[in-house]
């Protein structure tokens, strides 16, 4: 097993707001490895981005705080750094690409100007040995032309393309960590896939781990290692993307599973989806949160929050009835038997 | 670029026309018109009438009349071009000559005032949010922005050139004139002195309005900035709060406040026709309400042509500026 | 979930007795309530309606006020001495002008003409805009063109000079009406602000598909604009309506200032201003500036925050920026 590059424990990052404190996480745990693709899902408002920004520190206070927890970065707590020392780790040890590649530019400064401003401060180079390693970012990127490129502005370029831009920015300084907040949400299907094809090829050359957070399931599908599924601020279940895929023994995650449109498959019935909506994080249900949505729910058990319980080597699940719950009429994702 | 330009100037010279044609048909129908008016003011004698009538050919069709004033109108560079006060005041061209630096002079002022003040003010209320200088600033803002001008100016007349001069028995500021009548004799460093303290109370009379509305719209566009997702990525690569700040955040929000004042000159020549009026300024706005008190009418077209000139030329410059800021802006 | 049987291992009614008691259920909101509750939380918008409230009230019900004096009287002391420039004391609250009468008189009959020439004002902007801004915006092509080169044109004459003009012009017309003049000058040069938001709200929420709808079940276009967008444009045009009856409010004043206003010897805060500030200087009669001042801006603010309070009920497409 790999070393582990992030631990995050019992994180909560609260934000308050005029109709009260919003626990969008709320006790998370878990840990990516070197080189490891470790993907996150979960509903939009499950605390996904959130988790994410915990971790590089961006939560804007006063609004939003990181109320407790650990961060653990190569053994260091990032929690317990100064923010100089956290400029320092942000961009060049762990870097974060977002969801819209169009408004993620600064439309005012061509992308060369970006692309150097990141490799001058980091790598500590000059400002010509910086335009060469930002070239080369681009061509790793595949972006063509990348020498004329340097000089476009954001808005010249396309939406993939800039995409490309902000993976070439992030990559730039070879850092450990590559977070990737829903980065083929705003992008059509054909572009998706070049995009998630790009990730993989540049990270595994360069041993870089990703957290990859989408509500795509399709997406993590062909990409992650592990996967983590969140609901309404907590973990559900988390284990590698086999287990989750074709075990998957939380009734939400089965959930997940179940509602994704396939190909393959003969429609007889409605599409499925999970019942209700998922919680206000100002007044969460107490106990397990899932619980309203769940058809396995008991009244007395599920009054207690679930604990996340092994069922294998890295495969936990959140709930008081895995993994004696039968779940296949609700998900539909069955393993092919062994050829 | 060039295309632009010539565009936009066309543009100007359109809104020109139809500024003097909506200004001559509301001269034209008031009590009478010119011809009237000018007979009966008892103190034009009869071959003053007889000269003007010819130059402007006032006995004849209104249409005419106005095709008649266009065309010397645009003959600028011929010193009878704009003709003759219809107060025997002398050739038009002269009158508004004497006083378009003086009012050049208030307004510009003004406006760098508010520039230079508004603007910072607003960002950074938007760097310190919900703080108590942010709320001061946006109370401020409220309050002056729904004060006349005239009021402001009469207060500020009255704490600080009347009050104050009776309370410290020295003359800070003047409320009347651009310069005092000793102004020949003084040495270098008095006559700057003497200058600044007469521009002070109209200009920041002026200023005063434009700095609320600045303020509060520079504070918005910061703050959308600061909300933006390029900055978010730009605090993600690390870079320092100053970079983010300076390099990131105000580049942007520098650009939309360049329309507002745009669209503030035309209210800065309006607050100027005002402040004049209120402090002796010798500028061609307290020319126009003279002249629209007296129905000197040439005077008064000279003046809104004037004004609506200046605004054009103003309009052009903010909008070349806009283009050089930001580079999402192509001019074809 | 919904369409299968629910296992037996479930008890639903415990289950919803137990969401009950958390609270869970969901109860909808109107519009109206949603307003109500934003406008609410903002509570200078509140003080300000009830400002206004009383000003309007007062100032046409100043008959009906006990005690308060006739506004064109010039009062004399018992030895005919005209009582002028009597500083703010006992039976004259705000003082006495040059020629002896009540300042307070004066202030309050003196809010009707401003308030008045503001509803005008309001009426006719919002009637105007709403207008050229519909029929540009769902029209679109060459109207769209002609209307908003127009309204370019209205917006791009400079305010006060022309307002003058006008406001000579329209005395000659609507001669003792002044009232009326005024509005209508105001009236049109005002509306091209409101023109052109309405424009914008009408080229998006034409291609909304309550609008195909419409259409698909053959309304006309009057009615699909009247029923079915406009309600829609309400909130732009009720703000920004509000905001422009402050500047007409300003702009009125400022012409009576000037003495382009009404005629004297009614009262009107904008001429009170200026025939005080002329004495104040030399005679230090500060009250004649004050109180007309005082309730001019107090009026204008007044409109301001009922006019932010309103964006911030009404109007979704505004920045981040909290009050």
């Amino acid at each position: 097993m790999a070393e582990p590059l992030l631990q995050v424990r019992d994180l909560r990052t609260y934000f308050t707001t005029h109709e009260g404190v919003v626990r969008a996480v709320d006790g998370v745990n878990f840990t990516i490895h070197k080189g490891e693709k470790f993907g996150v899902v979960g509903e939009s408002g499950c605390g996904k981005s959130v988790c994410a920004l915990s971790v590089m520190r961006l939560i804007e206070r006063p609004a939003g705080e990181v109320v407790t927890g650990e961060i653990l970065f190569h053994g260091v707590d990032l929690l317990g750094l100064t923010e100089e020392e956290m400029r320092f780790v942000r961009g060049g040890q762990i870097a974060m690409i977002f969801q819209d590649p169009m408004t993620a530019l600064n439309p005012v400064y061509t992308i060369g100007n970006q692309l150097m401003e990141t490799i001058m401060l980091h790598q500590r180079v000059g400002k010509n040995e910086a335009f060469d390693i930002a070239v080369q970012g681009l061509d790793d990127v595949h972006i063509p032309n990348a020498k004329q490129r340097m000089g476009d502005f954001p808005h010249q370029l396309s939406g993939g393309m800039r995409q490309r831009v902000m993976i070439a920015m992030a990559l730039s300084c070879n850092p450990d960590l590559l977070i990737a907040d829903e980065p083929t949400t705003a992008l059509d299907v054909t572009t998706q896939a070049q995009i998630l094809e790009l990730m993989h090829e540049l990270t595994e050359g360069r041993d870089t781990a990703v957290m990859l957070i989408t509500h795509d399931l399709g997406v993590v599908a062909g990409f992650c290692d592990r996967i983590q599924v969140m609901y309404a601020g907590r973990l559900v279940e988390t284990g590698t993307a086999d287990e989750v895929f074709f075990e998957g023994k939380h009734p939400y995650t089965a959930g997940l599973l179940g509602s994704m449109t396939r190909m393959d498959e003969v429609r007889t019935e409605r599409l499925f989806s999970i019942r209700g909506a998922p919680p206000s994080l100002i007044n969460p249900p107490r106990g397990c949160r899932f619980r309203p949505r769940c058809d396995f729910a008991d009244p007395e058990v599920c009054k207690k929050t679930p604990r996340l319980r092994e069922l294998s080597q890295d495969h936990y699940v959140a709930c008081h009835f895995a993994p004696n719950l039968d779940l296949r009429r609700v998900r539909k994702v069955e393993k092919e038997p062994a050829a | 670029m060039l295309q632009y330009v010539i565009r936009r100037l066309v543009y100007g010279a359109v809104t020109l026309l139809a500024l003097s044609i909506i200004v001559f048909t509301l001269l034209q129908n008031t009590g009478g018109g010119p011809l009237d008016r000018l007979k009966a003011n008892p103190r034009n004698r009869a071959d003053f009438i007889q000269r003007v009538t010819e130059f402007y050919g006032l006995d004849q069709p209104v249409v005419k009349q106005y095709f008649t004033w266009a065309g010397k109108y645009v003959q600028f560079w011929r010193s009878d071009a704009w003709g003759e006060s219809f107060q025997g005041d002398g050739p038009v061209r002269d009158i508004i000559a004497d006083r378009v630096l003086a009012t050049l002079r208030l307004m510009l002022t003004a406006l760098g005032l508010a520039i230079l003040i508004g603007i910072p003010l607003g960002v950074f209320q938007a760097l310190r949010q919900y703080s108590f200088f942010d709320q001061a600033g946006t109370t401020f803002s409220f309050v002056t922005f729904s004060t006349p001008i005239f009021v402001l100016a009469v207060t500020l007349q009255l704490i600080l050139a009347v009050y104050l001069e009776k309370w410290t028995g020295v003359k800070f500021f003047f409320n009347a004139g651009m310069n005092s009548a000793s102004y020949g004799d003084l040495s270098f460093w008095a006559r700057i002195g003497d200058t600044l303290s007469h521009l002070f109370l109209p200009a920041i009379s002026i200023a005063l309005i434009s700095i609320a509305g600045y303020s509060r719209y520079q504070r918005a566009a910061m703050l959308d900035v600061l909300h933006s997702d390029y900055l978010r990525t730009a605090k993600a690569k690390g870079l320092s709060r100053r970079t983010v700040i300076v390099k990131h955040a105000l580049r942007n929000a520098l650009i939309p406040i360049v329309t507002l004042v745009s669209l503030d000159v035309a209210a800065v020549l309006g607050g100027a026709v005002i402040t004049e009026s209120i402090f002796g300024w010798p500028g061609i706005g307290r020319k126009y309400i003279e002249a629209i008190n007296t129905n000197d009418y040439p005077v008064v077209m000279a003046v809104v042509m004037a004004i609506g000139i200046m605004t054009v030329v103003m309009n052009l410059f903010a909008d070349i500026a806009y283009g050089f800021l930001d580079p999402r802006v192509r001019y074809d | 979930m919904t369409d299968r049987p629910l296992p037996p291992e479930t008890d639903a009614a415990a289950l919803r007795a137990l969401d009950e008691a958390e609270g869970m259920t969901v109860e909808p909101i109107t519009q109206w309530k949603l307003f109500r509750t934003r406008f609410g939380r903002h509570r200078l918008a509140m003080l300000a309606s009830v400002v206004l409230l009383f000003m309007v009230l007062l100032a046409f019900l100043a008959d009906a006020v006990p005690g308060l004096k006739d506004p064109l009287e010039q009062y004399e002391d018992a030895n005919g001495r005209t009582l002028n420039l009597l500083a703010p004391r006992g039976q004259f609250p705000f003082g006495t002008d040059q020629l002896g009468r009540d300042v307070m008189a004066r202030v309050v009959y003196g809010g009707r003409t401003s308030l008045v020439v503001a509803g005008l004002t309001g009426l006719l902007v919002a009637s105007i805009g709403t207008t050229v801004g519909a029929v540009s915006g769902y029209y679109g092509g060459w109207i769209d063109q002609a209307l908003m080169r127009f309204t370019d044109l209205i917006l791009s004459l400079p305010l006060l000079p022309v307002a003058i003009v006008a406001a000579q012009f329209f005395r000659g017309l609507f001669r003792g009406r002044e009232a009326l003049s005024l509005s209508l000058l105001l009236g049109l040069l005002l509306w091209g602000a409101l023109a052109r938001i309405v424009r914008a709200e009408f080229l998006s929420l034409r291609e909304k598909e309550f609008v195909e709808a419409a259409r698909a079940s053959g309304a006309r276009d009057r009615r699909i604009i009247f029923r079915h967008i406009l309600p829609n444009a309400l909130g732009p045009i009720i703000v920004n309506t509000t905001l422009t009856i402050g500047a007409a409010i300003i702009l009125e004043a400022a012409l009576s200032f000037l003495g382009f206003g009404v005629v004297p010897p009614t009262p009107a805060w904008g001429q009170m201003a200026a025939d005080g500030g002329r004495s104040a200087v030399s005679s230090g009669a500060y009250w004649l500036v004050l109180f007309p001042s005082a309730a001019l801006i107090l009026t204008v603010l007044s409109v301001n925050f009922l006019g932010d309070g309103l964006r911030d009920a009404l109007d979704p497409t505004q920045s981040i920026e909290r009050k």
